[in-house]
């Protein structure tokens, strides 16, 4: 019984390679531009373009793909019926009909809706990973908290808001491991989490989840001791230990997006959208 | 129910860039009836051996046989093998999860689709094996437990599945001597009055010296020694170099030996320590 082995968001992966050294601000930013990017993209030109620039960011970051890609793999059957989903229920008039049975209908608008979603989702999934495995949340948080302080003349606790998220964060973590334990008490004494259909296997983890968030409940309560116990205040007055400070890799990484985002933006308007 | 071990290795998050092998080719063998005693260091792999016994582990390298069945065979029932094999856990806390003391005691016999009134009867048999009253603490949330208490009922929900292998993984971590004491008290008569298999993880010396007839001792994934307790406490300064503690009384009759006292090296117990003092001291004194 491992499940902590399949998450990899908001895992840290230490390294020393160019995107590593990255200051975490610029790392931020090209996540959100690559993000809103392919929320814009609506053709499979526009996805592979992607496909390529995220893939040899991944090989220049030294992370093995394998491994980045895992997480995905306890989403699989979520997504497979999402897929089914947008196949069958999407209708378009006049769209090209596949196949007809009652009220479903798999149309061509429904394939490619189908894509559509599961590659925005794939791809979302994959670079919010990615920056989180070549970013410590140290870094990530002086980075997030950074680039919001202008937030705070409007009176916005950017680093309250900062310190809530990585928080969440930290806690896909320990949710896995906490599930882990419940599991494992419970198959200690007799629940056969691992044998039986994908049905059976289902209806057994409903009674992990009263435990389960109990013990969330208590974890968040020993942190806020925690934090207290080391005079935690908000972001009042607050200094740092280590300050950011841009350099010749994070020139070279805006050039470099630069281009990229150019080249986006050239095939989103000038390829035909798959829907 | 013999529990036998061949070759083992196991690595945890294998297939990622944080994989860790923490057992390297476990050989061993439990016949029925045994109490061993598993010392090491912490992260010497104890806990992760342990919990191959009852099939929460399933070995990917070597092979885990109870009671003659692979765990890695497809036909074996894992189920019955938990049900067994009794694992209480190293943290009350990991083990117990329903709202009041005793549902958690119950949630294994149920499990054994035992009727409510063969779970009550269970129930209350647990409880009091180790201690606790029934009538009191049965609708007692959980979490308004002592860390004593919590103990005896993570104990007991394991003894309600009436298991014949007992695994007891530093049990006793956290509790003031009095408390240690009882429920050491209860250990022993489970072994002694219905012959349970038992398996006793700790890291203190002195509990395990006056526990186990056989002690393993463990560091960094690999069984280092193995056989009767006298033995392996005969070789102190091995154990003391993997940082494990003597037995207090172990320290102080050697002490005494290098002192001039003529005494035996590996003295576990405080009652015969006491009759060989004595009987030095006498001896000194006719010398004189």
């Amino acid at each position: 019984m491992e499940l902590t082995k399949n998450i990899t968001l908001g895992v840290y992966l230490p390294g020393k390679s160019f995107i590593h050294k990255l200051d975490p601000r610029t790392k931020i930013i090209a996540a959100t531009i690559i993000i809103i990017l392919l929320l814009l993209s609506r053709s499979y030109a526009a996805f592979a373009l992607s496909a390529l620039f995220i893939g040899s960011l991944m090989i220049l970051s030294g992370i093995p793909t394998g491994y980045a890609l895992r997480g995905l793999k306890p989403m699989l059957p979520v997504l497979v019926i999402m897929w089914i989903f947008q196949l069958f229920l999407f209708k378009e008039p006049g769209a090209n009909v596949y196949f007809h049975w009652w009220i479903f209908e798999a149309t061509e608008a429904g394939l490619h809706m189908g894509n559509l979603i599961i590659l925005r989702v794939l791809f979302l999934f994959t670079v919010t990973t990615f920056l989180t495995l070549t970013t410590s949340v140290v870094s990530l948080t002086d980075g997030l908290e950074s680039l919001l302080k202008p937030l705070r003349m409007i009176g916005l606790p950017s680093q309250e808001l900062v310190m809530t998220l990585v928080i969440a964060l930290r806690f896909v973590l320990i949710l896995a491991e906490e599930l882990e334990k419940i599991i494992k008490a419970q198959m200690a004494r007799g629940v056969a989490f691992d044998q039986g259909n994908f049905i059976q296997k289902t209806r057994k983890i409903f009674p992990v989840f009263l435990p389960l968030f109990i013990g969330a409940f208590k974890r968040a309560e020993e942190l806020i001791v925690a934090m207290d116990a080391r005079s935690y205040t908000g972001g009042k007055g607050r200094t740092k230990m280590k300050t950011l400070h841009m350099g010749r890799v994070d020139l070279t990484a805006a050039a470099g997006m630069l281009a990229y985002s150019g080249l986006l933006i050239y095939i989103i308007i000038s390829t035909e959208p798959m829907i | 129910m013999p529990i036998e071990v061949i070759n083992l290795n196991h690595s945890y998050k294998e297939g990622t860039p944080f994989s860790k092998q923490v057992l390297f080719d476990i050989n061993l063998s439990i016949k029925e009836g045994e109490f061993v005693g598993i010392i090491g260091p912490t992260r010497s792999g104890k806990t992760t051996l342990a919990q191959h016994f009852n099939a929460l582990h399933i070995p990917r390298l070597g092979q885990v046989l109870i009671d003659g069945k692979d765990t890695k065979d497809k036909q074996t029932d894992l189920v019955t093998i938990r049900h067994r094999v009794g694992y209480v856990f190293q943290n009350p806390d990991y083990q117990l999860f329903a709202p009041t003391v005793g549902e958690d005691i119950a949630f294994g016999p149920l499990n054994q689709k035992l009727s409510r009134e063969d779970t009550e009867r269970r129930v209350r048999e647990a409880m009091s094996q180790v201690g606790l009253d029934y009538n009191t603490l049965h609708n007692r949330d959980i979490f308004a437990l002592s860390g004593g208490q919590k103990r005896r009922a993570a104990i007991a929900g394991v003894l309600a599945c009436r298991p014949n292998v007992l695994v007891l993984d530093d049990i006793t971590a956290g509790l003031d001597p009095r408390g240690r004491e009882e429920i050491l008290t209860v250990i022993r008569d489970l072994h002694h009055h219905q012959n349970i298999t038992t398996i006793f993880i700790s890291n203190s010396m002195d509990e395990v010296a006056t526990m186990a007839e056989r002690i393993i001792v463990m560091d960094r994934g690999r069984i280092i020694m193995d056989g009767l307790t006298r033995q392996v406490f005969a070789r102190f300064k091995e154990l003391q170099a993997i940082g494990l503690e003597l037995p207090e009384i172990t320290v102080l009759v050697n002490k005494l030996r290098s002192a001039g006292f003529n005494l035996p090296a590996e003295v576990l117990d405080v009652r015969e320590a006491l009759g060989l003092i004595t009987a030095a001291l006498k001896e000194m004194e006719a010398n004189r």
